[in-house]
């Protein structure tokens, strides 16, 4: 996502508030946050110092947790540009990359027709270690398309 | 990866035309954007260079970006696949400090980068990138770390 100027109020439809409260309520409360803190916690402090109710409650998935930082207080995602951490996954260590490429192409549309559009591009890649959201270290290569 | 017709309107995108992305997983607090295992060349930050790839990426295509963010046009979406080679070709114009975002340390270089992708929906459509004339907007390699990792 390129550093471009949202203007949410300008755009050709406009954007549901209802469902952008909603979602920023459950997205971003407290409690979810602070759920999420207790996670990485209880891995860095160990998993004996956790309930039992916890550790059976703790997600088993190997991937990454989303980076902690947000868009419009609900998307989990940041800018890129100097001095920004462009990573889209959370407690991670490792190579980042960031291209904002900027070109034209041939569209070819349904009906046969062609045309020449511009593109521009986001691409991003975070390769190293990083703690899953089962709360243990892996190694992982990932693309931001 | 984001088409637009005759010019950017990066503030109101009433003229993009096609946004592939892989989505928000789950929607909308999860990982955003965010796929597993591209393929990663070599990364040399004193030169600036590395490369990222992938080929036949199962993605959808949202249209624009105000409704990949907010999904409010119907369809929301359509199947889409793509692939794509990213280079970051050097050389390293600045370095500085990842000092702009809260729990995150690491160094950063800016450098260049070209492109060439290809994507297509099913409702048909298909695009090829001209792989001459690209322009480097923003381009940047760099160690990172955040959460529990950061200093």
């Amino acid at each position: 996502m390129r550093p471009f100027v949202f203007e949410p109020t300008k755009w050709p439809v406009r954007v549901p508030t209802d469902l952008s409260a909603h979602h920023a309520r459950h997205a971003l409360s407290r409690r979810a946050f602070m759920g999420s803190m207790a996670g990485v916690a209880g891995a860095a402090m160990g998993a004996s110092l956790l309930p039992t109710s916890v550790l059976a409650a703790r997600p088993s998935s190997s991937a990454p947790k989303p980076t902690p930082n947000t868009v419009f207080d609900m998307f989990h995602v940041t800018f890129f540009g100097p001095g920004i951490d462009p990573s889209s996954i959370g407690d991670f260590n490792g190579f980042v990359g960031v291209a904002d490429v900027q070109g034209t192409g041939t569209g070819t549309n349904p009906d046969g027709s062609t045309e020449t559009l511009l593109f521009d591009t986001d691409m991003r890649f975070m390769s190293g270690v990083y703690v899953g959201q089962d709360g243990a270290v892996h190694k992982g290569t990932f693309g931001f398309v | 990866m984001d088409l637009y017709r005759g010019q950017y309107d990066f503030t109101n995108f009433k003229t993009q035309v096609h946004d592939f992305d892989p989505g928000i997983n789950p929607y909308p607090g999860g990982l955003f954007w965010t796929v597993p295992n591209p393929t990663l060349g070599p990364i040399e930050l004193g030169t600036g260079t590395a490369s990222m790839s992938m080929a036949n990426l199962a993605l959808q295509d949202y249209f624009d970006i105000p409704n990949a963010l907010f999904r409010f046009e119907i369809p929301v979406s359509t199947d889409a696949s793509c692939s794509f080679d990213v280079k970051w070709t050097g050389p390293v114009t600045t370095t500085g400090p990842v000092n702009n975002t809260p729990g995150s340390t690491g160094e950063l270089a800016v450098t260049s980068a070209t492109m060439t992708w290809s994507a297509s929906n099913s409702l048909g459509f298909r695009f090829v990138s001209n792989p001459s004339g690209t322009t480097s907007a923003f381009a940047q390699l760099g160690r990172v770390q955040n959460g529990v990792f950061a200093d």
